[in-house]
């Protein structure tokens, strides 16, 4: 039997080595369950999309909304000419794309739920609207000296350029990601509650509005034949008359279209996740023909006068002729979401997760690379 | 897509979608979705907790701590040893691992799903599409999913308002840290007064994890902090229908002994949490004691060996006297 005195002498020698070596022990166990538990959450939290790019009125400048900066960039060089916020401001995250005007104005939303009137000079703040209750997804409309700007909380704000008071709103069943359109009168807006909506820019009034059957989450062409063209998260295209909202046409796609058709000469263009491209026709939504690309699509070319400039998912930016001929392919080492945009002659792409912060590509209309952006650390 | 993706996460969030469909509640199949994960990893549960008890037991015995003092300075002496006392005690030291490493990809795949199933952006949302079987569900009728639940979006962090405030209060994140605070401390097993080390870990478990937690609450989306609450009431409710549950640990007014007693008169520790599965003895020679724990209460070997086995003694008391 050990006697208790013994033992009590042995426990105390015992205790003394533990204490003398139980912190750097506890520490290491703390840095490993914290550590591993924020590892296992970051899995797929932070809050991103792609970049949004636009072109400046004047269609010499880039700006691009990308995680916590948006970037003024010179559309023939690539070399930036500001940032806003100056200092990176974590809680200000930008994904939708700027929209500006002719009088010196860009208007940003960030995922914090406040929408910042800019100079386009010097990137000064001129008013900051915080009246939505939902993050900015969808780039907004400069029409008729009025912002037209839909937020995710299911509302379309329009706004005064000169102040950023709210003139009027009007509010969806769901959250409102696409851009919307407007001939000048009525503003046309897709909502994700299925139904596409038109409004008296002048009010707000509701003229009319149709069930998609499925949400409406890419946004919309109106075309110069008076015609609206979009597709929906239910493989479809559309064409609706813009005056009544009644639906001309539905064509089912073999993926998903996640972006704007566009139309060119009666014929509609666009692409889908499933790696094909598709050519419509706008009067009968009958397919002119069906080609395979290097890569899912998620967003609508732009057109120049050879052809369409497609950016895929895989990288590859390429060019197919109005036959649905690829006329050339480049790579881009990052993955391509953001709807390539005209500046000039250049073609601007926006790169998401791009190799060493690489955010834009410039590229002349045979394909040839003129410049690429990367974003300052 | 991955062996993760496939096997794991995209079926997850399908299932949580399929609840989502039926009900038409984003917030209440987010509640029956981890309940029901929770239920199918509830007998790993159960596997693990008994196996930690009877390790917890197999150290609390003299002889294993006899060991420790003995072999303080001998470590391969000092394996030998425990490892001679497990095979004896026919403990696994592996056991209490295996369930809990078949549950961690679990509980990480339910909260992944949960956070790519709450879209918030268009490249979450493009991601979901391509989850979501084709045949199954329908991705056009699913989206837009709507995740307003009670007064919260569930995909942003939640504040509520009240009017005549200012600011928002966050009342998830509240309620998420208070419920994992219960939480650890309605499962730790009363203090050992033997093991300041174990102690003094528990200690800051009980300050570290709930406020990790409620910050975790504050920042992300209102959904996940939904999980985090219903996971941890249903953590406890597990813990309470097994017996576990340490009330004591929560009584402001009960104070844990605070050193080893110095007398046979001492008062003893509480009953801990874990009940000792193994019973112990302070015989010089333990084999018996041991042996008959082995083959059972109820076969005739243990019953002949009764004799030398002593009092139990709970884990928590003194060892030494």
């Amino acid at each position: 039997m050990i006697q208790y005195p013994e033992i009590k002498r042995q426990k105390n020698s015992f205790n003394k080595e533990v204490k003398s070596m139980k912190f750097p022990k506890l520490k290491w166990l703390f840095v490993v369950i914290i550590g591993s538990f924020l590892l296992s959450a970051c899995g797929a939290l932070p809050m991103s999309s792609w970049p949004g790019i636009s072109v400046s009125v004047q269609n010499n400048y880039i700006y691009a909304a990308y995680a916590t900066g948006v970037f003024k960039v010179d559309a023939t060089n690539g070399n930036m000419v500001w940032r806003y916020p100056e200092k990176v401001d974590n809680a200000k995250q930008f994904y939708a794309a700027p929209a500006s005007d002719s009088n010196g104005l860009v208007v940003v939303g960030d995922y914090g739920f406040s929408l910042f009137g800019l100079d386009s000079e010097t990137r000064a703040e001129k008013w900051t609207n915080t009246d939505a209750k939902g993050q900015w997804v969808a780039s907004p409309l400069i029409v008729n000296n009025l912002i037209v700007a839909p937020s995710a909380d299911g509302t379309v704000y329009v706004i005064s350029p000169t102040d950023g008071k709210t003139v009027w709103k009007f509010s969806a069943r769901s959250p409102i990601w696409a851009k919307p359109v407007s001939d000048g009168k009525i503003v046309y807006i897709s909502s994700m509650d299925h139904y596409l909506y038109a409004l008296n820019l002048s009010d707000g009034s509701l003229v009319w509005k149709t069930d998609l059957g499925a949400a409406g989450v890419y946004g919309l062409n109106l075309a110069d034949d008076g015609n609206i063209y979009l597709s929906t998260l239910g493989n479809e295209v559309l064409a609706l008359t813009a005056n009544r909202g009644d639906i001309i046409w539905r064509f089912t796609t073999k993926g998903s279209p996640w972006a704007v058709p566009v139309v060119k000469d009666g014929v509609v263009y666009l692409g889908d996740l499933n790696n094909k491209a598709y050519a419509i026709s706008s009067s009968t939504g009958k397919s002119i023909w069906e080609v395979d690309v290097p890569g899912p699509i998620a967003s609508s070319p732009a057109l120049t006068t050879n052809g369409m400039i497609y950016a895929a998912e895989t990288g590859d930016v390429f060019e197919l002729n109005y036959n649905g001929k690829k006329d050339w392919n480049q790579t881009i080492n990052g993955k391509l979401y953001s709807e390539p945009v005209l500046a000039g002659d250049v073609v601007v792409v926006g790169v998401t997760s791009g190799d060493k912060n690489l955010l834009l590509v410039g590229y002349d209309f045979s394909g040839k690379q003129i410049w690429t952006f990367v974003v300052p650390q | 897509m991955d062996i993760w993706q496939s096997l794991i996460l995209q079926p997850f969030i399908n299932v949580l979608l399929f609840i989502y469909s039926v009900i038409g509640n984003f917030g209440i199949a987010i509640i029956l979705f981890t309940i029901l994960i929770r239920l199918v990893t509830h007998p790993l549960m159960v596997k693990q907790i008994k196996s930690a008890a009877t390790m917890q037991e197999m150290q609390s015995n003299p002889k294993w701590k006899e060991i420790q003092v003995k072999y303080k300075n001998d470590k391969e002496k000092l394996a030998q040893e425990q490892m001679k006392i497990q095979k004896e005690m026919g403990v696994n030291p592996f056991a209490s691992c295996l369930p809990l490493v078949i549950q961690f990809p679990i509980i990480i795949g339910l909260y992944q799903s949960l956070q790519q199933a709450i879209v918030t952006t268009p490249l979450q949302l493009l991601a979901l599409s391509r989850h979501v079987y084709p045949g199954f569900l329908n991705i056009a009728t699913l989206i837009p999913i709507n995740s307003k639940f009670l007064w919260m979006d569930l995909g942003q962090p939640e504040r509520l308002f009240i009017p005549g405030l200012s600011f928002g209060i966050p009342i998830m994140a509240i309620v998420v840290l208070v419920t994992t605070w219960l939480q650890s401390r309605l499962m730790q097993p009363a203090a050992d007064p033997s093991n300041s080390q174990a102690n003094m870990l528990g200690g800051m478990m009980n300050i570290y994890m709930p406020l990790l937690m409620g910050y975790l609450g504050l920042t992300l989306a209102s959904g996940i902090s939904l999980y985090f609450i219903i996971s941890n009431l249903f953590g406890v409710g597990q813990y309470a229908l097994l017996g576990r549950v340490n009330w004591k640990n929560v009584n402001p007014f009960y104070k844990a002994p605070k050193a080893l007693p110095a007398s046979k008169n001492a008062p003893k520790a509480p009953r801990p949490a874990i009940e000792p599965i193994v019973k112990s003895t302070i015989s010089a020679d333990p084999k018996p004691a041991l042996a008959a724990t082995q083959k059972g209460n109820g076969s005739s070997a243990a019953k002949t060996k009764k004799a030398n086995i002593t009092k139990p003694v709970k884990s928590g008391s003194s060892k030494f006297k």
